[in-house]
């Protein structure tokens, strides 16, 4: 089943509003709306909290379209098997259950090798640089624990990550038998609250976020992590391919609002470490 | 000649009678009526035609011979701007036709004249995550009620006259990934189903419910470690807990039910078919994954695993043991007759085993390439792996060595409904010719984050075929005749006593074969891809046959090289019906 899965965008484009489709610059200049996928229950970066959207990358859309002299108009979406899927579903060619597609997507891997790949969309705009860590419970495994620990200690994971996949097999399996799967972070970070679990891993962002409010017991902090060929890769904006002019568009504004400081006040807002994009991504991988 | 008129005055009389007895006792489908579909003719009240699933019908009206007469009586047009795949066996009874279609719909009309009756289009929810295309593949009928599943996983039951809701349950939540394409089964005026779902942290089960409240009475877990529940009481744990799993990853091991089952009165047991476990790279999860890719006899009155046999243990392919476990008779050489059942896997081999203790019997390849295994042990019955050609494990940062894979993840056969004709004692099953390409892929993305994945293309294993309509002797595990169609089959069967196969194809027709020979004897174009299922009943002294039209399914959307060979097919959304008028029979 997991192999032929797919999730929807969901049909709300299609009951609340007309068809989206991407436009050209012009276009979008004409309507005066920029139209932005973001993952939808994605705290800290997408969600919809008292009935409002928030979040960073809802801030840094909202940004954006600003700087382009247009409204943002968001859309919060499913996130599907992999990123070709939702770039599939959300900007080139919109998911067969309809609603069609949106100017732009952010949150995106800003990276030459997975580019190479992905033909029909152009990767703009790095905004953030994100990283796997750990937060844990030094009074469980100490201040300065090594992932041996959690051979002994038992550790939670998103199932279906990047995390959970590299601790399943690391230190030979050994942490196999101690992992805790959630379905999301926030449910994790509850286990950890309440001692259930003795550490989490998982991407900083995401863990700085859901622990925004944590006790002094529980620390976030990277470990060493053998084997892990990568575990910090680059985010930045997705437009569909043909669209030259509103992609560089939107790689010239949201270089100004990076460079002007705007988008590390927003993580600032959400009290989250940030880490630009600076450099591009180490293409570490073999193509 | 005098036997003959005997015969018709015997008729007589029972119309007569019939017709004098109570309408209402016969408006209402029983569960007599349901135990005794196989055999009678004039009505089709069960998914399967009969709830072993035989897809088998003693009509021999139309035969090798007056095939050729075949004609159309009506084609309904499910109209609307919704088309896809139609993957639905439609059903008859009482002078009426019900068929669902793609978006969770359901049409029922007079069928014999094909004017619309009612039409019901569940409203879907935002959010709902279907596997595989927007599919539909029937409905059961009891009582007065029509019952189906829905892509946000519902069970809905209507009015058979009217089309109205009569009852709805939720069979699961839709927002944590569940879904339900499949056709339920009525077995003692309980409604059976599984469950589907796209999402990790899906765990198989089935489920059996009063058909006529839909409150739920038992539920039974796939996965070991999970409990089981009889009106609303704790009934056992399905299996040992971690016994053939790693850490916790049992919560969350897939095994999905999506494609319902059958049920075989003579052993009085259900037999459904399970998914593949999670997570899908099989280094991550040592063991067997129990029971993943498997098939499960369960005791209808309190869903107990009476036995359990694995397709695929520990399975690194994506070989879902979903497909339609058909219980027959296998009569051997020496004149003794074994209660078995047929199964064609996804990963090639067609099982024959002894429905009253899940004992192997027989397995062998119905399809010309497997590369996953060796064979399978007889004795053990467990499958002989050729370890090379496992998918590797993730984690090193290079993309790991391309393994070739046969057949495809979309398997020697899919969903679609093989058939048993007891008259010539053969199976006939609608297989796919591919392979696919599989390997570790280091540099993938989900959910904006770095991922450790697979990709995968599948590729056609012939440049002339893909699909191949096997007919398979289950005595001796052989392949007795084929007919090859460049398409991808993705077609129910149905076989007749007028020694007929019919099967639709992708590229529009629906066929009908000589069952001894294979020898392709009519076909009619039906304008769109047919992935439905064939059936057949009798009214009124004639013969008819339905199927529904409508390309689609998981084939365009999952075909890699395949799908360039099916993209010029177009949609489509519609129910055929022939039928052998009375001059020509």
């Amino acid at each position: 089943m997991k192999l032929t899965t797919l999730s929807t965008l969901g049909l709300s484009a299609l009951l609340f509003a007309a068809p989206l489709y991407a436009g050209t610059l012009e276009e979008v200049k004409t309507k005066g709306v920029l139209s932005i996928s973001l993952y939808k229950e994605f705290p800290p970066y997408s969600s919809v909290i008292d009935g409002k959207q928030q979040g960073v990358d809802v801030a840094i859309a909202e940004a954006l379209a600003q700087k382009l002299g247009v409204k943002s108009e968001i859309r919060l979406v499913s996130a599907d098997e992999n990123v070709e899927d939702d770039l599939r579903n959300n900007v080139w060619k919109g998911h067969y259950l309809g609603g069609g597609v949106t100017d732009v997507m952010l949150h995106m891997p800003y990276d030459n090798a997975f580019s190479d790949k992905v033909d029909k969309v152009k990767f703009v705009a790095p905004y953030q640089m994100e990283q796997v860590t750990f937060a844990f419970d030094t009074s469980k495994v100490g201040k300065q624990p090594t992932l041996a620990n959690f051979t002994s200690a038992p550790i939670g994971v998103e199932i279906d990550t990047l995390s959970d996949f590299y601790l399943l097999e690391a230190l030979q399996g050994q942490i196999s038998k101690n992992i805790r799967h959630f379905p999301n972070l926030t449910q994790a970070a509850d286990a950890l609250k309440k001692g259930e679990i003795a550490g989490i891993m998982g991407p900083r962002g995401e863990l700085e976020g859901v622990l925004s409010e944590r006790p002094d017991n529980i620390q976030i902090q990277g470990l060493i992590t053998p084997g892990l060929g990568r575990g910090s890769w680059a985010m930045g904006v997705a437009v569909k391919a043909d669209n030259a002019d509103l992609a560089s568009a939107v790689d010239g504004a949201m270089a100004e609002l990076v460079k002007d400081g705007s988008v590390k006040k927003i993580f600032e807002q959400y009290k989250l470490t940030y880490n630009p994009a600076a450099e591009p991504p180490v293409a570490t991988a073999q193509k | 000649m005098k036997q003959e008129r005997t015969f018709r005055k015997l008729l007589l009389v029972l119309t007569v009678s019939c017709a004098f007895s109570s309408p209402l006792a016969h408006a209402v489908v029983t569960d007599q009526d349901i135990a005794d579909d196989a055999k009678t003719t004039n009505d089709v009240v069960s998914y399967g035609m009969g709830l072993q699933g035989q897809r088998f019908s003693t009509l021999d009206k139309l035969n090798t011979e007056t095939v050729k007469n075949l004609t159309p009586a009506f084609v309904l047009s499910y109209g609307d701007e919704k088309q896809r795949g139609q993957e639905a066996q439609p059903l008859v009874h009482n002078g009426k036709i019900f068929v669902t279609a793609s978006y969770s719909r359901v049409f029922a009309a007079d069928a014999k004249t094909g004017e619309e009756i009612w039409q019901y289009d569940h409203r879907l929810p935002e959010g709902i995550m279907p596997c595989c295309d927007v599919v539909n593949r029937g409905g059961a009928l009891y009582d007065n009620l029509f019952i189906f599943s829905t892509l946000d996983a519902q069970l809905v039951a209507l009015d058979q006259d009217t089309g109205k809701v009569v009852w709805k349950e939720k069979m699961e939540d839709f927002k944590a990934g569940y879904s339900n394409t499949a056709a339920p089964i009525v077995v003692k005026g309980m409604v059976i189903t599984g469950v589907s779902g796209g999402e990790f942290g899906v765990v198989g089960k089935v489920e059996a419910r009063d058909a006529k409240t839909g409150k739920l009475i038992w539920s039974r877990p796939t996965v070991e470690g999970h409990m089981g529940t009889l009106n609303g009481q704790d009934n056992g744990i399905t299996g040992e807990t971690n016994k053939s799993w790693p850490g916790d990853l049992w919560k969350t091991g897939g095994a999905a039910t999506w494609l319902g089952g059958t049920y075989d009165a003579e052993t009085d047991s259900l037999f459904f078919g399970t998914g593949n476990p999670s997570p899908w790279n099989s280094h991550l999860r040592p063991g067997d994954n129990l029971y993943s890719s498997s098939v499960l006899a369960i005791n209808p009155a309190d869903g107990k695993i009476k036995w359990h046999y694995q397709w695929t243990p520990h399975d690194g392919w994506d070989f879902d043991g979903v497909n339609e476990f058909v219980p027959f008779d296998l009569k051997k050489d020496d004149g003794t007759v074994v209660k078995a059942g047929g199964h064609a896997d996804r990963n090639g081999f067609f099982y024959v085993l002894d429905r009253t203790n899940g004992k192997l019997i027989n397995a062998t390849p119905f399809v010309n390439k497997i590369t996953w295994a060796k064979g399978i042990d007889l004795k053990t019955g467990r499958p002989e792996y050729d370890d090379t050609n496992r998918p590797g494990a993730p984690g090193s940062e290079a993309k790991g060595t391309s393994v070739f894979s046969a057949p495809s993840f979309l398997g020697g056969k899919n969903w679609m409904p093989m058939a048993y004709n007891p008259g010539t004692d053969l199976f006939y099953v609608p297989a796919n010719e591919w392979g696919m390409d599989i390997w570790n892929e280091p540099i993938s993305y989900k959910k904006g984050a770095a991922y450790l994945g697979a990709g995968f293309t599948i590729k056609p294993l012939n440049d002339d075929y893909i699909g191949a309509l096997r007919a398979m002797d289950p005595k001796t595990g052989k392949i007795v005749w084929e007919a090859k169609n460049k398409a991808p089959l993705w077609g129910g069967v149905l076989t007749t006593a007028g020694n007929l196969v019919f099967t639709g194809t992708p590229e529009g027709y629906l066929k009908a074969f000589d069952a001894k020979t294979g020898a392709e004897l009519w076909k009619f174009q039906t304008g769109s891809g047919v992935v439905g299922c064939p059936t057949t009943w009798e009214q009124d002294g004639e013969q008819f046959v339905a199927v529904p039209s409508g390309w689609g399914g998981a084939v365009p959307l999952w075909g890699g090289e395949v799908a360039k060979t099916v993209k010029h097919l177009n949609q489509g959304g519609s129910l055929w019906v022939f039928k052998l008028p009375k001059t020509t029979s």
